[in-house]
């Protein structure tokens, strides 16, 4: 529970629960998405570029919250997941020439099936074999996609798509697409926020602590564990969506086990079981990232001698997987404890000790 | 004084007169070329192999061309952990920070991230690995210097079922993976090519895993249909696991194998170039194990020019063909628009002018003719084909083997 300033206090239920309690909180509430919202006139195409991955990114791993870090449901298939998304938005775009805004939710539909078929096996196993069937989600996906026949996911071939457009506006550029996809993802998040907050959040946190506990005081677990698969899943089928207008081409291989791993590391140093951990985490590892992909070619260029590119490049393989063991060892609550304290300390500030 | 202050204008005016003669006769216009390499991801065991011999190419191109065209090129490496998701969202900054006249492509995720929006972006990106169908398309801005892999394949087998067999005709037994598009395409491309062909028969199909443990019973369930051939287009460790389990079973059927899980690679991998004794590979570049060419020579002299260890072979070979068509590409557009208004346009416009020789390309390829029809060149298609006898990798023929017409199978 957040510490509020002296004189905060709530007389209903409404005032209680909402998002913001106080005119500053609703003011920086407000500054964000502006600031949010202005990215493309402060910063550069690069930037943008950059943001919008990880807007994307963080759509998939704030589903995998839901699915993991609220309901305790180990999950390697989120990449698959997301696949899916990718792929229905495409064949929908396609072959019916459907809006992104039709599209776009159909993906994480079509996400939210194949997380429902993989999540009910929940119900009986846990730990380190549910782990193992999410895994196959991954293994069989590109099956999925290669045998169902050439027509609706392209087969081998993939699906190449045309940009999103919305009446004269056509999200064909890094700009154009950045207000496409923040929009989504800050859609995507409120609704996050929700969830995990009402009845199906607290049911989901009651499985995950207890799975023989919750269902004693009558949380149905085999309702809420699919749930919590599809609803997961759902986010990375909207992401999906996402990835395939800004990427404009979707096959089989762009959706591997590798990326399911980044995004459970991700949740990992952002922290479990909180909304905002996942976008840090996020925004952690995707920034790690660009920053050694930037890095890496000046320090070759630079300092030819130490090493060479084989040090430089391959060295931030090592400086990733150290950032989760660091974060694991040191932090295991993640970023978010750690932007907790912060916001405590200046809310009460200048007794910081405290 | 009249006099101090004459010679000290006289030595002024000097001074100025070499800058400025200087300036003129070293004119020289840098342009940057964007490169995509894998340092952290599956092919990182790759780049210490082509870095130091691209160093080299490129230093003997800005010496020699560049210096007559007054250009220097200079590449820019980002490494994209060969992540389509990096490359999307890396891309953007190149073009801004590095502005980029071409780009070298390292894989399928470069193509997937980017041939959409090169057309947008004007920037031409050139690959080194063959193609796949899907990619097979018109107007492309990516330039592939090989065609497709069931081209490749083709083409030695074409050449091998007219010499070696008669009457009937060769039996082609496939092994692949489904985790990949790309290994499944090149398995239609057989598919398709199978049902115009009166030479070729594709006896069956073993779909395995990546890293297998063995593949015996499945290359039993193969050798019973009698293959001529098992071709293997995926990677090394099935060309291994194959050998291994042939050895096994008492199996003499040899292995055709793409360049990525050549007889080099492929040995390299296992250390031990005797157990690809027997087996075939072909690719529609030479194989590296002449280092008599212009290529070779071009390429090794500058390497002992600038103490740079180079490994010549398969590998530095597809690279430097890929960074021969871009050198030669900024030739012809420095021809037509001047050596000082070169952008992604004019090196693309350039690559449609005339054909690319196999001269111009240091006999490390066949000429190329591209047109708009594809990424690579449909005309006069040939491939090298390697084997192994007692232990050492030779060619199968001197020269070129033309490659018949494989129909498009990706419509």
């Amino acid at each position: 529970m957040a510490l509020l300033p002296c004189g905060v206090f709530f007389t209903s239920y409404q005032t209680d629960m909402a998002y913001t309690h106080t005119w500053r909180q609703r003011a920086c509430l407000a500054a964000f998405l502006v600031f949010l919202f202005a990215l493309p006139v402060i910063f550069g195409v690069r930037i943008i570029a950059m943001v919008n991955m990880a807007a994307i990114v963080s759509i998939a791993v704030v589903g995998l919250q839901i699915t993991t870090g609220y309901a305790g449901q180990i999950n390697l298939g989120q990449s698959a997941f997301m696949g899916m998304g990718a792929f229905v938005c495409a064949s929908l775009a396609v072959n019916f020439n459907l809006p992104f805004w039709i599209t776009i939710p159909a993906g994480g539909l079509g996400g939210a099936v194949l997380g429902i078929v993989f999540g009910i096996p929940a119900l009986r196993i846990k730990g380190f074999y549910l782990a193992m069937t999410t895994i196959a989600a991954q293994i069989i996906f590109p099956l999925i996609i290669m045998h169902m026949p050439e027509v609706v996911f392209g087969g081998a071939v993939g699906l190449s798509l045309d940009p999103a457009k919305l009446g004269n506006i056509t999200f064909d550029t890094d700009i154009s697409l950045f207000y496409l996809i923040i929009s989504v993802a800050v859609i995507m998040i409120f609704l996050a926020f929700n969830i995990v907050r009402g009845r199906i959040g607290r049911a989901m946190i009651a499985v995950r602590d207890n799975d023989i506990a919750a269902e004693i005081m009558g949380v149905n677990i085999f309702s809420y564990k699919t749930l919590a698969f599809a609803i997961g899943a759902m986010y990375a089928g909207i992401a999906g969506g996402l990835w395939a207008y800004y990427i404009r081409f979707v096959g089989a291989d762009q959706f591997t086990l590798y990326f399911s791993v980044w995004y459970v590391g991700m949740i990992i140093v952002g922290g479990m079981g909180s909304i905002l951990g996942a976008i840090l985490g996020t925004i952690f590892i995707r920034g790690l990232v660009e920053i050694l992909t930037v890095m890496a070619p000046i320090m070759v260029e630079n300092f030819p001698s130490i090493g060479g590119p084989g040090l430089w490049f391959a060295g931030t393989n090592i400086i990733l997987g150290g950032a989760i063991i660091l974060f694991v060892i040191f932090e295991p609550r993640g970023l978010n404890h750690r932007w907790r304290i912060a916001r405590t300390q200046f809310r009460i500030w200048p007794y910081p000790h405290l | 004084m009249k006099q101090n202050r004459f010679f000290v204008s006289l030595f002024i005016t000097l001074i100025s007169t070499l800058f400025f003669a200087q300036s003129v006769f070293a004119a020289k216009y840098t342009y940057n070329i964007s490169w995509s390499v894998d340092y952290s991801g599956p092919y990182a065991v790759l780049m210490p192999v082509l870095q130091p011999t691209s160093k080299a190419l490129f230093a003997w191109w800005n010496e020699t061309k560049g210096k007559e065209l007054g250009i220097e090129l200079v590449t820019k490496q980002l490494d994209t952990r060969y992540d389509p998701s990096v490359v999307a969202s890396s891309w953007p900054g190149v073009l801004s920070s590095v502005k980029p006249i071409a780009h070298l492509g390292l894989g399928g995720p470069d193509v997937a991230a980017l041939m959409k929006r090169l057309p947008n972006d004007k920037v031409p990106m050139f690959m080194s690995t063959a193609t796949y169908g899907f990619i097979w398309l018109p107007n492309m801005w990516v330039f592939q210097p090989r065609p497709t892999y069931s081209h490749e394949a083709i083409g030695f087998l074409k050449w091998f079922h007219d010499k070696n067999i008669n009457g009937r005709k060769l039996r082609l037994g496939i092994l692949s993976s489904k985790v990949s598009p790309a290994y499944v395409d090149i398995v239609n491309g057989f598919r398709n090519f199978e049902k115009g062909a009166d030479w070729l028969k594709v006896v069956g199909v073993e779909w395995v895993q990546m890293k297998p443990v063995s593949l015996v019973s499945e290359i039993r369930r193969l050798s019973r249909e009698k293959p001529d051939f098992i071709y293997i287009g995926t990677n090394t460790s099935h060309v291994i696991a194959v050998t291994k389990a042939k050895k096994e079973l008492g199996l003499k059927i040899p292995i055709l194998s793409a360049s990525h899980n050549s007889i080099q690679m492929s040995a390299y991998a296992a250390r031990d170039m005797s157990l690809m004794e027997g087996n075939y590979d072909s690719y529609a570049v030479d194989p590296g194990i002449n280092l008599n060419n212009a290529g070779a020579k071009t390429a090794l002299n500058y390497c002992k020019k600038m103490e740079l260890k180079c490994t010549w072979g398969i590998i530095s070979v597809q690279f430097s063909v890929q960074q021969l068509l871009v050198m030669r590409a900024v030739e012809r557009a420095a021809a037509k628009v001047g050596s000082e208004n070169i952008t992604g346009e004019a090196v693309y416009n350039a690559m449609y002018y005339s054909p690319f020789t196999e001269e111009d390309l240091l006999e490390l390829a066949p000429t190329m003719t591209f047109t708009k029809d594809g990424p690579f060149s449909t005309l006069n298609l040939k491939v090298k084909a390697t084997t192994v006898e007692n232990g050492k990798q030779i060619m199968v023929t001197k020269d070129w083997i033309p490659i018949p017409n494989v129909p498009k199978w990706v419509k």
